[in-house]
């Protein structure tokens, strides 16, 4: 068993796979993801507007509700963003909890859109990054999406409970070419 | 050029077809040919087939009426491989090669069916005979064979190819409908900068310019809608949505979009789109006429006739007529003459039209006969003549024909108007219902409106365009309207329908085979509030929903009872406006996708070692079967395991849910019937909560794990449930206490060691902490490493027996499993599953929140009465368990049963009854067949069944009867001693 198989939730679902592609489009799950909620209040600088991500280097914190954040490192180490907060702030390791799939290419807010309700295409024609909290092919998930990257197109994290990313990862699979299909334009008129 | 043989119908010249790319296709059987751009429709009119379907009740011949999705009468069967599609309306069938349709009902054939006898004896079918005929001596002895005789299409019973999919869409405005009005509109949005999404029902846009001569800015009508679509798809922000119709307009407002592959692959799609601004610009339907015989094979609207001619290059017949009240159907015959047919005549029910119209008709050849109509049709396989008679009677003769285009005004298309809840108004110029108002979300726009002619609906689409931009922030820059050269007759003027009740019978709905008669019999009947006449006569239901007949349908009946058309009314316009598929409605939801499963960190573990899962809204290990075992022999070697060694149990399905805070103490004693402030940290209790009715809702764990740090351990499929169930509280009835609740249940994996050898196993994983009965009794709970791991020990049972439940990070689950795994092996571990656990809890009597209650069970009846009166303070449910009902005598308490038989089976289900004719007085809801004490054993409730401990009771089960007797609820070491070491 590599490290990679040992730290995928998806391998310990019982997939074999933990990326794919298809025209347009690339799902991969990012294993070792620190996620940590923050309850109660934050650190002064911290976004107050839900859906608002603060990006340092690696890391970032998304509001998702208005007394709730969730810190996203790449590393374990949070020592650095923890010791901002307040006293009485709540913190809560949620590192095993979330599978993290990402999904890049001009075909990813089609993706998304097939199994969500929220606005994907027209994200990457907002400047910063910024985060929601939606219902995504019947189960709850949140969606970060990262400013637009050169090499990969629009670049969307979505986190989800760990016993339900079989679950929506198989959705992405069934999804995914008509996915490409969308961004490619082949469903719309053409002159 | 001589015409096509295959095609005799065929212009040899013409049309939007590609000539070029042949189309081969069967219909019944028959092989025929068309051209891509053809329709189903279009392409049996070239093949010289006129009659295509029998109607739905009465098996009348019926040949193709509409030129688009209003169609009701040409229902085929398109088959696909091993599968088939019914009620497609040939007008809708895009020609495919390969395409095989077949007409839906007719037997044994579509032009010779002995279903024909039913036409024959009309009268014994009226309009609702169903409801009072048939009736001896049942509905259902005949209902059989009446839905045999009639129905529209079979559905395919096993899975086809069709693929279905869904898909979420945002823009500032969606335009529904590419015609003059929805083009123009989509230019003035999309220059203003706003994203639109243009969606039309047929594969290209146009809407009526693709089936008219028309010039605009020097250019045919079709090709300046080309020229613009073009414009708009180049445009950054704007989105074409070809063979797509809107099918419903919901709060939001959401629009669903149906889109249909055009290739015969069958792949729908459900758009989902939530717009900003929503502008209708649909059009009209062409609506007929009333005439005797007016649903024979042959007689087509007028404007379908002329899009047959136009856009297809197909002559609906040799020998063309008109018959009309209006200026548009004119265009018709002048279309014809234009293609070089001769038309036989054109009956105007008008006493008088324009002088101008009459001579051009006249200098062509055509007969005119104005304050005519049809007093009879004739024809047997379609039709074949028709008898002319002047308004007041007079008969002018017969006049040979074998198309009859017909028209008697327009129908806007105000359904998804009406959908978002606008109101409408009947317009006596147009004899029609417009939309009347205004929606804050939704506009219209050409003839949908009410506007006519092409010059006017194209400056009507601009003005809404830019009203919609403005709206919403944006200035559209001014543009210039195209030049209008030519433009087909419109109808401007429509007079008032003329309903003539005679001998023959009128259709006024054609899919339904509803006639004037019928609509007669209901008023008689006094069916004449709109609602009930069209549940009466059917009239407007099924796959057209009226759109050809509907407005006929209400003029009559306004004529039948004397009242004007506004005062009739019409029927509600519900959703969805044209048929969805079913497979499109669901989308991704079915099959794998239907329920969100949820896998255990260890899954793939648990499928090494052999387990049998099972689908518990988390797929668990049910029993791990060894050779040649059944599932029975599995489960009972677990359980004595678990009795006499060990067995570890994958728990990490169930509910952890973290409450921190100041308050947390508090909030808790309010949640659960039993005290929780008195709860020491590093202890825990079992306790139960119920809702504001005092009915048991969950019970579990409660964990302190420090002074303001509770974990509640909740049934695993109450999580969610129960999670939201505390922030309601939390947030909206106790927003004053602080303190936070967090759902960690996918944190952390979680497994039960159980048996006597628990904690031997446990000390060969290297605890950091203390687990002798004095450093960890019962219900208490240590942290620190296990394995090395960090992790989570809480000294609780389920089964009865020494039992640890350890917790670490999900991610290191199947390294603690496989270490428990590995260092048991020498102690006889075995995994045990589902099945094995639920029988050790019934041996203990351990309550199943769910299996072992229901919505009416309360904490007193599963023996919690003297905990829920001993606890000082308040709690939920408690004000409700004090109320006579709670507290009546004859309340169904959990009791433990055992067979006076001792081979007798248990079931779940099994009623207790004091005999026949007495009324249940509980049910078994737990049974089961005990390893341990080798008898069955089960729970239940019964009406006082505490204070019948000892008694023996009857019970009922699928027509046996045998007696139990009725024990305490713990068969299994009621003293607890072996949990307790």
């Amino acid at each position: 068993m590599s490290d990679r198989q040992q730290n995928s939730v998806l391998w310990q679902s019982g997939l074999a796979a933990h990326e794919f592609v298809a025209p347009g489009l690339r799902v991969e799950e990012v294993p070792g993801r620190g996620l940590h909620t923050v309850r109660r209040m934050a650190a002064p600088e911290w976004p107050v507007r839900v859906g608002e991500v603060l990006s340092q280097k690696d890391s970032s914190v998304l509001c998702l509700r208005p007394d709730e954040w969730m810190l996203v490192t790449t590393g374990t180490s949070t020592t650095g963003w923890l010791s901002q907060l307040p006293t009485g702030a709540v913190h809560i390791d949620r590192s095993q909890a979330y599978a993290v799939l990402r999904l890049s290419g001009m075909a990813a807010p089609w993706l998304l859109a097939k199994l969500s309700a929220l606005d994907y295409p027209s994200a990457a024609s907002r400047p910063a990054p910024h985060c929601a909290q939606t219902r995504m092919g019947q189960v709850r998930a949140i969606v970060h999406f990262h400013q637009a990257v050169p090499e990969d197109g629009l670049l969307f994290d979505v986190m989800v409970e760990r016993s339900l990313a079989r679950y929506l990862w198989e959705r992405f699979l069934e999804a995914a070419p008509h996915a490409s299909r969308l961004a490619a334009g082949d469903e719309a008129w053409s002159a | 050029m001589k015409p096509d043989q295959r095609q005799p119908r065929r212009l040899p010249a013409g049309g939007l077809i590609d000539r070029g790319r042949p189309v081969a296709f069967r219909f019944n059987g028959r092989e025929c040919q068309g051209h891509r751009g053809d329709t189903l429709a279009s392409a049996l009119l070239a093949n010289g087939l006129q009659r295509v379907a029998r109607s739905y009740k009465l098996h009348r011949p019926r040949g193709i009426f509409s030129a688009g999705e209003e169609e009701p009468c040409a229902l085929v069967e398109v088959r696909t491989a091993g599968s088939w599609t019914p009620n497609c309306r040939a007008t809708l069938v895009h020609l495919f090669e390969g395409l095989d349709a077949r007409s839906q009902l007719g037997w044994p054939s579509v032009d010779f069916d002995l279903g024909r006898w039913v036409d024959l004896s009309h009268p014994l079918w009226p309009a609702g005979f169903y409801n009072k005929t048939f009736k001896w001596p049942r509905w259902r002895t005949w209902e059989p064979w009446l839905r045999r005789m009639a129905g529209l299409g079979r559905a395919p019973l096993q899975a086809g190819p069709e693929r279905y999919e869904q898909v979420h869409a945002h823009c500032d405005v969606l335009v529904c409908g590419a015609g003059p009005a929805g083009l123009a509109a989509a230019l003035a949005a999309a220059s203003a900068g706003l994203q639109v999404m243009l969606v039309e029902q047929d594969p290209r846009p146009g809407g009526t310019l693709l089936g008219e001569h028309s010039c605009l800015d020097d250019m045919p009508g079709a090709e300046w809608a080309m020229h613009i679509a073009a414009m708009l798809h180049a445009q950054h922000g704007v989105r074409i949505l070809t063979g797509t119709t809107l099918a419903a307009v919901h709060d939001g407002p959401v629009v669903t979009l149906a889109q249909a592959s055009a290739d015969g692959t069958r792949h729908d799609c459900l758009w989902i789109v939530r717009p900003r601004r929503i502008l209708l610009a649909g059009g009209a339907t062409e609506q007929g006429l009333l005439f005797p015989g007016n649903d024979r094979p042959g007689i087509m609207l007028a404007s379908a006739a002329r899009t047959y001619l136009n856009r297809y290059a197909v002559a609906g017949g040799t020998t063309p007529a008109v018959a009309c009240n209006n200026d548009a159907a004119w265009q018709t015959a002048f279309d014809f003459i234009q293609a070089g047919w001769a038309v036989a005549f054109i009956a105007d029910a008008r006493p008088q039209v324009d002088p101008e119209l009459e001579r051009r008709a006249r200098a062509a050849g055509i007969e005119v006969l104005c304050d005519s109509r049809i007093a009879r049709t004739l024809g047997a396989a379609g039709l074949r003549a028709v008898e002319l008679a002047r308004n007041d009677g007079r008969k002018l003769g017969q006049r040979r024909c074998d198309l009859l285009a017909v028209s008697g005004g327009w129908a806007p298309r105000v359904h998804a108007w009406c959908h978002a809840r606008g109101s409408l108004r009947f317009d006596q110029t147009l004899q029609c219902f417009l939309p009347a108002g205004e929606l804050p979300e939704l506009a219209m726009a050409g003839s949908a409106a009410g506007v006519v002619g092409l010059a006017e609906t194209l400056a009507d689409g601009t003005r809404v365009g830019v009203a919609l931009a403005l709206q919403l922030g944006k200035v559209a820059p001014a543009t210039r309207q195209p030049l209008v050269a030519r433009e087909p007759l419109v109808a401007r003027r429509i007079p008032a329908t003329d309903v003539r009740a005679g001998k023959r019978r009128q259709w006024i709905d054609l899919m339904h085979d509803v006639t004037l008669d019928d609509a007669a019999l209901a008023v008689r009947e006094g069916f004449t509030e709109v609602e009930h006449f069209k549940r009466f006569t059917t009239t407007g239901m099924a796959a057209d929903q009226g759109k050809t007949g509907n407005l006929n349908a209400f003029l009559a009946l306004g004529s039948l009872t004397g009242r004007l058309p506004q005062e009739v009314g019409t029927t509600t316009f519900r959703p969805p406006y044209t048929p969805v598929s079913l497979g499109a409605v669901a989308g991704p939801v079915h099959g794998e996708g239907y329920v969100p499963r949820r896998y255990l960190p260890a899954h793939r573990l648990h499928h090494a070692w052999g387990a049998v899962m099972a689908d518990y809204s988390w797929q668990r290990p049910d029993y791990y079967p060894q050779r040649g075992e059944t599932p029975a022999e599995s489960v009972c070697r677990e359980v004595l395991c678990v009795r006499h060694a060990v067995g570890v149990f994958d728990n990490s399905p169930i509910g952890k849910i973290e409450v921190h805070g100041p308050d947390a103490a508090r909030f808790l004693d309010r949640i659960y019937v039993n005290d929780v402030i008195g709860i020491a940290p590093g202890r825990a209790r079992y306790g139960l909560m119920l809702n504001e009715n005092g009915v048991l809702i969950d019970d579990g764990i409660c964990t302190r794990l420090g002074q303001e740090h509770f974990l509640l351990n909740t049934s695993s499929a109450h999580v969610a449930l129960i999670s939201n169930w505390l922030e309601r509280w939390a947030q909206c009835e106790w927003p004053e206490l602080d303190l936070v609740i967090d759902d960690v249940t996918n944190q952390w994996a979680c497994y039960t060691v159980a048996g006597p050898q628990a904690r031997q196993l446990l000390h060969s994983l290297r605890p950091s902490f203390g687990i002798a009965a004095n450093e960890l009794p019962h219900m208490a709970w240590t942290s620190g490493r296990l394995a090395d791991l960090p992790a989570r020990i809480a000294r609780v049972s389920f089964s009865g027996e020494l039992s640890f439940e350890v917790s670490v990070p999900a991610g290191h689950g199947v390294e603690l499993l496989s270490a428990i795994a590995g260092h048991g092996a020498v102690l006889g571990l075995e995994p045990y599953g589902i099945e094995a656990l639920m029988l050790l809890r019934l041996e203990k009597g351990y309550l199943h929140v769910g299996t072992d209650t229901d919505g009416a069970t309360s904490s007193d009846d599963v023996g919690w009465g003297a905990v829920a009166r001993r606890k000082s303070g308040d709690f939920i449910g408690r004000r409700s368990l004090e109320r006579p009902a709670n507290r009546a005598n004859g309340r169904r308490q959990l009791v433990g049963v055992e067979p006076v038989a001792p081979q007798q089976q248990l079931r779940i289900g099994g009623h207790f009854s004091a005999g026949k004719g007495h009324g249940t007085q509980g049910w078994i809801t737990s049974a089961g067949f005990s390893p341990s004490l080798q008898r069955w054993i089960g729970l239940g409730v019964l009406s006082d069944g505490r204070a019948r401990t000892g008694q023996t009771v009857g019970v009922y089960d699928h027509g046996h009867s045998y007696q139990v007797r009725v024990t305490s609820p713990c068969f299994y070491d009621p003293e607890g001693h072996r949990l307790h070491v």
